[in-house]
């Protein structure tokens, strides 16, 4: 069902930009395809966009990620000193694919998209897998009475969302070329069953580079959504 | 001077240059511009070096002035070629051109215009106080101009014709033309007899342009003993009396006109002419009658480009002080008619005042007289008067002028702004085909008709 | 923790903010072109300028303008020739003594059509139903203002519809203003002052008027203001969106 949706909004993304006579792109071209630089540089990924400018303030994004990070979390999980169920601890391997799509309305009225300021809005829904370490045991850690066991856990084809909902700016040199930069808010969230909800308890994440967690604030403790500030740069180029 | 500067003007100078030479507002290759190059020869003929690096140009603007770019090119605007009255004055504002040419008067003003635009960076003084500042430099130059042109035309023309041009500067805001028309021969028909009401309105006009000149007589004779006041005040304080090389001397209230300070040159002018004899020079060493056709010429151009520019009252009043001298001059009919064409357009708009200026534009009763007229018309019936009286104007002369397109094409818009009018202005524009299959306007005359149909 | 979010979103945002330009875009047109009963195939441009100024130090640089108003006038009509509009462009760059026709109708026309436009007010239309759409840019269109009543030119440039093979004439042009940096402090927080050196050192304003000499109508009036700076990659879309907007 998913996939036929997705071949609908592909397919409108081909035609409508023809549609509408007011809408004149860049020079004559609706459609961009770009990658984003953050992914290959920090998410060992790729990212892959096409934009469609269907109307004249007004386009359309479909984008897949790609990513395979290091998760890593505390060896006392996330930080909670009492391990009285099952909590992942260390480094747990994240292999992800996204497919977000959104749209953007260009904010500039002297200019038609695809260029200048603009303010966008994605929904993302893909697949994790995860694996890594968890550690049960009872009692507090420091205690000498506490007994820790360790066992290797993985979790294949977890349902992740997300949105993200931001600002950015898109520039087009020599014609083709695009650059993209934006910022956005991003919220995301595992749909996991119980039998894995424990341990996936922390690996909720945000996507991309995270300002928060750079700035050394965490995101998400149970299963609970993550939030995120996330930067982009996208480099693409102007297609037909 | 530095060098960058001098390329910084030399680069402003030649942007300037190629902007107006491209503008439309020059004359080439006209009789204009000839005759003009023809007196720069006289004043120079010994100096053939100087003579090939000046250009002398006639322009299209209307308004009595002349400008040397710095470069040698010289331009004298229409304006003040209407205006003259001898080839005489003709050759003082040529010579006084190039003396400013010689003197690199251009320069120095493009450097203190630099230095103002840096005190003003710096917030030392106001930018009035510094505009004021530039005018009084300026004026500095026009002095030094106005004693060496004199210098240069005084061996070849009677010197005291330098005072009479320097006279007309002062009293450029009037033009050329008698101050005694009467518009009933225009505008008057069987149709739309004007006679009781224009009886009443030039009564009233009269009146109050007597009214006008009596306060402004007592404003300037108000000022005058002001400044009398002021100068006491100044010798009990030690300052020189009418130091013009300063300017310091207060007399200030004309240094934003374009030619302010015309008393002190013509005292200036006065002095130095103590010592020159009027040996009986001609007042014309070219020739008198190409003066004459050459005025003439500027005359008509002059009304032209006032309607050109928009200014549509002073237009009409040129073209029919010029139909009133000349009532065979299908040209003079041609400009009054087009004139009134626009203003019953723009008053029909609303936008009159953009285009109808007010009474002191020119300063003369029978200018006052007109405007009081068009006012009137304007304002009765809803502005219907004004284009009934103008198309009653323009069928009379374009009746008179068969071969005139633009007379009866006027006619033609001008019956179409009439709501009662449009069948009427599509036989006017049938005629004009038939007359004219292929004059200038009849792409717009078909146009109309398919458009109506 | 939200009081930490809004601290941290707060700056972003604002750089986020400063990336919009806030521009402007003018459109007016007369009634037989909104309604397509005109359509325009031909134009001939008279004489596109290109004018940049520094505001502060240097009054105009001069060299810039000359070689970016040749290259206007090629790209314009490269642009006219993508859109479907043939441009034929009357410019000043190469003048030679036999261009007569540069003097005696194209600088003539222009001067008109500009003293039509400064001098002559409009009358917009007061069309039923479409208070919205003639009053506020949406997101598929821009907002159009319709003339009632256009201005108008004099009647004796009707013969040049022939002479040039088409009655639409235009005068277009595009102004660069470079402002002084008076945001410095901005570079303490480099992406706010890279942002600002991007944008709001610039404005380039754009103005493109189109003339129907046989009806004597100003049939086409727009005028944009865009805060960027007045590079090719800059004007192009603005130029090729003008002639589309035009023809549609």
């Amino acid at each position: 069902m998913k996939k036929v949706l997705l071949l609908i909004i592909i397919g409108c993304l081909l035609l409508t930009p023809r549609l509408f006579s007011q809408n004149t792109g860049y020079m004559g071209r609706h459609f961009i395809l770009k990658t984003d630089l953050m992914y290959p540089l920090f998410s060992d990924g790729f990212s892959g966009e096409l934009e469609a400018i269907v109307l004249r303030r007004l386009s359309l994004t479909a984008r897949y990620t790609n990513q395979n990070r290091i998760k890593r979390l505390s060896e006392y999980g996330s930080g909670n000193y009492y391990v009285g169920y099952q909590e992942a601890i260390g480094d747990w391997k994240v292999k992800s694919s996204d497919i977000l799509l959104g749209f953007r309305y260009y904010l500039e009225p002297e200019q038609p998209a695809p260029k200048g300021g603009y303010m966008f809005f994605n929904y993302g829904f893909g697949k994790a897998d995860f694996s890594g370490r968890q550690a049960t045991g009872s009692g507090d850690f420091s205690s000498s009475n506490s007994i820790t066991y360790y066992y290797d856990v993985s979790a294949r084809n977890v349902p992740v969302n997300q949105y993200n909902i931001g600002f950015g700016y898109q520039s087009i040199f020599f014609r083709r070329v695009v650059f993209d930069f934006s910022i956005s808010y991003v919220k995301s969230w595992l749909s996991v069953s119980a039998k894995y909800e424990s341990e996936l308890a922390s690996l909720s994440d945000s996507y991309g580079i995270n300002l928060i967690k750079v700035l050394g604030f965490e995101g998400g403790n149970y299963v609970q959504p993550a939030y995120g500030i996330n930067l982009n740069l996208r480099v693409g180029v102007l297609i037909y | 001077m530095s060098d960058s500067e001098r390329k910084a003007f030399e680069m402003q100078l030649r942007y300037s240059l190629n902007s107006v030479m491209k503008s439309g507002e020059i004359y080439f290759n006209d009789e204009m511009s000839s005759y003009i190059n023809e007196i720069v020869a006289f004043l120079l003929k010994s100096d053939p070096v100087l003579r090939d690096n000046l250009h002398v140009y006639a322009t299209r603007y209307p308004v009595v002035n002349a400008r040397s770019m710095g470069e040698g090119t010289l331009l004298i605007d229409i304006g003040l070629i209407a205006r003259v009255e001898n080839e005489a004055q003709l050759a003082f504002v040529i010579a006084h051109e190039i003396a400013h040419y010689l003197r690199d008067h251009s320069f120095e003003k493009f450097k203190k215009n630099q230095d103002i635009r840096n005190d003003l960076a710096n917030s030392r003084e106001s930018e009035s106080e510094l505009f004021i500042k530039l005018m009084r430099h300026s004026r500095k130059a026009e002095l030094q101009a106005d004693k060496e042109g004199f210098l240069m035309m005084a061996p070849s023309y009677p010197p005291h014709q330098a005072l009479a041009m320097l006279a007309l500067l002062e009293q450029s805001d009037r033009n050329h033309f008698a101050d005694s028309l009467n518009y009933l021969n225009f505008f008057n028909s069987t149709d739309n007899p004007l006679d009781s009401m224009y009886s009443r309105l030039m009564k009233k006009s009269t009146k109050d342009y007597q009214a006008i000149e009596e306060k402004k007589k007592g404003k300037a004779e108000e000022k005058k003993d002001k400044d009398k006041g002021k100068d006491k005040d100044n010798k009990k304080e030690g300052r020189q009396e009418n130091d013009s090389e300063e300017g310091e001397d207060g007399e200030d209230d004309d240094e934003l006109e374009t030619h302010p300070d015309i008393d002190k040159r013509i005292k200036q002018l006065t002095k130095e002419m103590v010592t020159l004899i009027d040996t009986g020079v001609s007042l014309y060493a070219i020739s008198s009658e190409k003066f004459d056709k050459i005025r003439r010429i500027a005359r008509f151009e002059h009304a032209l480009m006032l309607s050109e520019n928009g200014a549509y009252g002073q237009s009409l009043y040129e073209s029919l002080q010029l139909l009133d001298e000349e009532p065979k001059n299908q040209f003079a009919a041609e400009i009054a008619g087009k004139s009134l064409f626009w203003l019953c357009l723009f008053n029909k708009k609303g936008d009159i005042g953009e285009v109808f200026t007010e009474r002191s534009a020119v300063k003369q009763a029978s200018y006052d007289q007109l405007h009081f007229l068009i006012s009137k018309l304007k304002n009765t019936d809803d502005g219907k008067e004004l284009v009934k009286v103008s198309a009653l104007f323009l069928k009379k002369y374009s009746a008179q002028f068969p071969g005139s397109e633009d007379l009866l094409i006027h006619y033609g818009r001008i019956t179409g702004l009439r709501a009662d009018g449009k069948e009427e202005s599509r036989s006017i524009y049938r005629s004009y085909l038939e007359k004219f299959p292929k004059g200038i306007h009849a792409n717009f005359a078909s146009k109309q008709l398919s458009n109506g149909e | 923790m939200v009081n930490s979010f809004l601290k941290i979103c707060a700056l972003p945002i604002l750089f986020a903010f400063g990336a919009c330009g806030g521009g402007l875009m003018l459109l007016e047109k007369n009634q037989q072109l909104d309604n397509h009963k005109e359509s325009i195939k031909k134009i001939v441009s008279l004489s596109p300028e290109f004018s940049k100024y520094k505001i502060g130090r240097e009054e105009l640089t001069i060299s810039h303008s000359e070689k970016f108003g040749k290259r206007l006038s090629h790209n314009i009509k490269k642009i006219g020739k993508k859109t479907g509009l043939e441009i034929v462009i009357f410019d000043d760059h190469e003048l030679s003594a036999g261009d007569v026709d540069y003097f005696n109708d194209i600088i003539r026309l222009k001067n008109a059509i500009r003293s039509a436009i400064s001098l002559q007010s409009v009358v917009e239309s007061k069309q039923k139903g479409k208070f919205f759409k003639r009053r506020f840019s949406t997101i598929a269109k821009p907002k159009v203002v319709v003339w009632e009543e256009a201005p108008v030119i004099s009647s004796e440039f009707s013969y040049m519809a022939e002479k040039y093979g088409t009655p639409y004439f235009s005068v277009q042009g595009v102004i660069a203003l470079k402002y002084p940096n008076s945001l410095a402090i901005s570079w303490l927080i480099p992406p706010l002052g890279l942002l600002s050196e991007m944008q709001n050192r610039h404005a380039t304003y754009y103005y493109n008027i189109v003339v129907n000499v046989e009806t004597t109508e100003v049939i086409y009036r727009e005028f944009r203001i865009m805060y960027n700076n007045a590079r090719q990659s800059n004007i192009d879309p603005i130029i090729y969106d003008s002639f589309k907007m035009l023809r549609k």
